[in-house]
């Protein structure tokens, strides 16, 4: 019951999938659009999980009076404060319209707080740069240049340093290349191993060769 | 050696042309274009009954024209003729639109029925139109002034051809129609099409559906749409098509009968089916020798040859390990092949008794990797170091999952971080973190936009196919190892090989000017 | 200076988050910890209303049975005589209800199942759609010849245009005609040697696997180079916010 089911469950749905891929007939194409929409109606019910994980650990920092006990309360506040405002107070389905106490929550304090984490990145895109520009292997060398000629060639200033060189024979249109050519071929190469991983991987899980994820050896 | 003889004429020679065997041929056009697809209508608002003749303009036809021989306009009573001439229209005469031509007859009797075709001498050749008819000559109401020619009426779509869809489920009939001469024109004023669907030829139709303006293959001039709406298999159906000029309809032909059925082989996916059926028989048959005991070669990798080194750094220091498993969920299979490894670091820190914290943005990873690393404590002999807040969850959201992460980096130190599994944007802000503080730090993510980010601020990254590769790797075990020789023959050998040969082709093909180079696109296209 | 409650609101989330650069203070650690539950308990609404409610209550036909939503769904069609397949959303239901099992430890292993279907669709779907986007048409967009010969007449025809005007054929379209087939596949082969695990990096195939990696750190460069821009941009956006929107100094 405990190791069995879990695999031929997971050899199953994953067989249905692989056979409508190649069949459509009926009922093949049904069954796996029907599993795809089984995921987020589980995950809507495992989510309650996470929440109820994360109320569970700031409760015993408040209970404990961990030294960071004051921002686990903040953390319990604003979880159950959206959860209240999004499910009792903003309308029911219409929860995501404009005026609703979600949708001002969402962009006062939700919008705001991800807009600033995503452009910390500015900051680390430059320090990662620095530390890149000290490396001192071959390689690390080759991704610099690269990334400095793409980076430069897009701005002004790339054409800027080559003005001396004739129209058409400068930076920007190195970087043009690079782009194009180099960068699009390491990708494909990537990309192919990628796959190459994914039906591997796929295979010896649905084959139940390859069950770690499961907790099993 | 004979076996390495039989499978490289396999490759060489067997594959590529069974893949060119196979491959989805182009269909024969389901509707022949004649050159000119003449229709007519009644001229609307005029009193006196006049019809007006559009066709669409040959070859050479074109604005840039500096020469075309004039169009014969021809007319009878009777479908066979005898046709008599009754105007020509010469290039220089202004058009509607760039590739259709109109003409007005006005010597028609009210009440006579009438057939046309048009015809055109080009290059010694003479080309002849449709017949189109009959149409009975009809005074129109009096109202608004009539529209002259060259400006646009409400012409009908032509060539209406219906058929059901294929390698489908069933529940849908595609329907195709070269484009109103109206719609040419590309103007706002033409609204459309409506699609009507009855039950017989001669009604009752229902409208089915309706669709924008404009060309779906270019190079045919038509309109491709398929028909979803309650379709029910095996009955047979009628459909015809109303072009929409302005407030004013014009209904091509009904056609039909028409069924829809379901499919059992999707004739595009053949070429798939004996690529990807070759990728798994070879993943199956390597797995199976390793278990029977055949050593297998499998290079270094330095990513998963640091994972003991980065261990053991922790254990020596005393600090924590931190595994990020990426923002993703566990319908993502880099989720998945991240967690395959969190086993085997699980297993590690069991064994030398180092504190593992493994933070996570989605829940039922956070089940999962419980349920992992448990299974690995057990199965390192140590149930009574395992507990649930080993793996805790934090939020789904993207950034609030980074905000938190830095944060517990920033103030717990860990001696090393893991990131394996799916990354976006996060990945930088998390490396860098980490970075800050010293940690050892091993990524690896199948994300290509990623990967850079963490080859520039980690210690050492597993790119694409390392990830899914790194379970097989540290577990050792011969049936995974196996996996990879397979998906190594499989999949790359197969790809070098036959990229090399149509390379080969193509070429030769280009330089000869042949169409081979379009063949083999065509071999490896994705349906 | 806004007057806006909540302009000061997301002024002061903004600089909170922010002062992370500086150093781990007790301000970040206030907007941090705003951030995860706030994100959190948005997610477990939006899931709610999308995927709980929607996806299967209504579909079912539950919500319409009480009156909370206008359209039937699959049990009225059951009990009206047609199949839809939307019924079996309720063994969704079911195995959600196991995955929440989790939290009695004796039974909690039942979440296994749920997973293990989930599990087993990731597998099925990405096998079949990795295989055609990545290797499939990976594979098509690699057959081609060597050198593209339709741009190499274009340039010829172009070059006399651009000669009379005194101008010169720019590098890229020169390249693109020329070496950009031949780097393409080249490039691509040898990427593909370096993932090559079952034989040893040396000898030819070792040099090769060696060029392959300068052509994958080409790639890592050039789309490292190309993302710095685009960060900027977000950084731009957020002092954009404070200095225009909150403090009114720009317009």
């Amino acid at each position: 019951m405990r190791r069995e089911i879990p695999l031929i469950l997971t050899a199953i749905v994953g067989i249905t999938f692989f056979i409508q891929f190649f069949v459509p007939h009926s009922p093949m194409r049904e069954l796996s659009e029907t599993f795809s929409d089984w995921y987020s109606i589980i995950s809507a019910f495992a989510i309650w999980l996470g929440g109820l994980n994360l109320m569970k650990i700031s409760f015993e920092k408040v209970y404990k009076k961990d030294k960071d006990w004051f921002f686990a309360v903040t953390t319990i506040v604003s979880f159950f404060l959206i959860l209240i405002v999004g499910l009792f107070f903003s309308g029911g389905r219409q929860y995501l319209e404009q005026g609703s106490g979600y949708d001002w929550l969402y962009r006062n304090i939700y919008s705001p707080l991800s807009a600033t984490m995503f452009a910390l990145l500015a900051f680390f895109v430059a320090s990662a740069s620095y530390r890149a520009f000290r490396a001192r292997n071959a390689q690390a060398t080759v991704l610099l240049l690269a990334a400095f000629i793409v980076m430069a060639g897009r701005t002004p200033f790339g054409d800027w340093i080559t003005i001396y060189l004739p129209e058409g024979w400068r930076l920007s249109n190195l970087s043009n290349v690079i782009m194009n050519y180099f960068n699009v071929a390491g990708q494909r190469a990537i990309m192919i191993g990628i796959s190459l991983g994914i039906v591997s991987t796929s295979l010896r899980i649905i084959l139940g060769i390859e069950r770690s994820h499961l907790g099993g050896e | 050696m004979a076996n390495k003889v039989a499978s490289g004429i396999f490759i060489i020679v067997i594959l590529p042309f069974l893949i060119w065997l196979i491959h989805k041929k182009p269909q024969p056009p389901s509707v022949s274009y004649p050159p000119y697809d003449l229709t007519a209508v009644l001229t609307p608002y005029d009193t006196a009954g006049s019809v007006t003749l559009s066709w669409f303009t040959l070859e050479g036809d074109d604005e840039a024209a500096a020469y075309f021989p004039d169009y014969r306009i021809l007319r009878s009573q009777y479908q066979q003729g005898p046709f008599e001439e009754i105007g020509t229209v010469s290039f220089d005469v202004p058009r509607s639109t760039q590739i259709s031509r109109q003409f007005r007859d006005i010597a028609v009797v009210a009440g006579g029925d009438y057939f046309y075709k048009v015809v055109a001498e080009v290059d010694g050749e003479i080309i002849e139109s449709n017949v189109f008819g009959p149409i009975t000559a009809t005074p129109g109401p009096a109202g608004e002034e009539p529209i002259e020619v060259p400006d646009i009426i409400a012409f009908p779509p032509t060539q209406l051809k219906a058929y059901d869809t294929p390698n489908d489920n069933g529940g849908s009939i595609t329907l195709e129609w070269k484009i109103s001469a109206s719609d040419a024109a590309r103007s706002e004023r033409f609204k459309g099409y409506d699609i009507y669907r009855g039950a017989s030829p001669d009604g009752p139709f229902e409208k089915v559906g309706e669709t924008t303006s404009g060309v779906s293959d270019s190079e045919r001039q038509v309109k491709i749409i398929a028909d979803g709406r309650d379709i029910i298999n095996g009955v047979e159906y009628y459909y015809y098509v109303a072009a929409k000029w302005n407030g004013y309809e014009a209904n091509s032909e009904i056609f039909g009968p028409v069924k829809s059925s379901q499919q059992w082989f999707h004739t595009g996916r053949g070429v798939s089916l004996v690529l990807l059926g070759l990728l798994i028989g070879s993943i199956l048959y390597f797995i199976n020798r390793a278990k029977a005991g055949k050593e297998l070669f499998i290079r270094k990798i330095g990513g998963l040859e640091a994972v003991d080194e980065a261990v053991g750094r922790a254990t020596e220091m005393g600090k924590a390990i931190f595994y990020v498993p990426g923002i993703q969920d566990m319908n993502n299979m880099q989720t998945i092949a991240g967690l395959t490894i969190l086993g085997r670091v699980a297993r590690l820190t069991a064994q030398y008794e180092t504190k593992l914290e493994v933070p996570v943005s989605r829940s039922l990873v956070m089940v999962a990797a419980r349920e992992i690393v448990k299974e690995s404590y057990l199965n390192a002999g140590r149930p009574d170091f395992y507990n649930d807040d080993i793996v805790y969850y934090l939020t789904d959201d993207q950034f609030g999952y980074a905000a938190g992460v830095d944060g517990l980096v920033i103030r717990k130190k860990p001696a090393t971080v893991f990131y394996q599994g799916a990354f976006f944007a996060e990945s930088l802000i998390l490396a860098e973190t980490g970075n800050s503080i010293g940690a050892i730090q091993i990524a690896g993510t199948a994300m290509p936009a990623q990967l850079p980010f963490f080859v520039a601020a980690c210690d050492y990254t597993l790119i694409g196919e390392e990830l899914f590769a790194a379970s097989a790797y540290l577990s050792r075990e011969p049936k995974l190892l196996g996996s990879l020789k397979g998906q190594d023959l499989g999949g790359k050998l197969i790809f070098l090989s036959l990229a090399l040969i149509f390379v080969i082709i193509a070429t030769l093909g280009a330089f000869t000017g042949s169409e081979i180079v379009d063949t083999i696109q065509r071999m490896f296209n994705v349906n | 200076m806004s007057s806006e409650f909540g302009v000061w609101l997301a002024a002061f989330f903004t600089i909170g988050i922010a002062s992370f650069l500086y150093k781990d203070n007790p301000l970040y650690k206030f907007c941090e910890s705003v951030f995860v539950g706030i994100s959190a308990g948005y997610w477990a609404v939006a899931l709610f209303w999308e995927n709980l409610i929607a996806k299967m209550f209504d579909s079912l036909g539950i919500s319409y049975f009480f009156g909370l939503w206008p359209e039937k769904g699959a049990l009225q069609d059951i009990f009206s005589g047609v199949w839809n397949w939307n019924l079996l959303h309720i063994l969704a239901g079911i195995l959600g209800i196991m995955m929440l099992l989790r939290l009695f430890p004796k039974i909690g292993w039942i979440a296994r199942w749920p997973l293990s279907v989930i599990v087993g669709s990731t597998a099925g779907l990405w096998m079949i759609t990795y295989f055609q986007s990545n290797f499939l048409s990976q594979l098509q967009k690699t057959v081609v010849p060597l050198f593209d010969i339709g741009r190499i007449n274009e340039l010829s025809e172009i070059g006399a245009a651009m000669s009379e005007q005194g101008r010169a054929i720019p590098f890229d379209a020169y390249f693109a005609a020329y070496l950009g087939n031949l780097i393409l596949i080249f490039g691509t082969l040898t990427g593909l040697v370096y993932f090559y695990f079952s034989k040893e990096h040396k000898g030819v195939f070792g040099k090769t696997a060696k060029v392959g990696i300068y052509f994958l750190m080409i790639t890592f460069g050039a789309s490292f180079g190309y993302t710095v821009m685009s960060r900027m941009s977000l950084l731009i956006g957020r002092l954009y916010f404070l200095f225009s929107t909150w403090l009114g100094f720009v317009n």
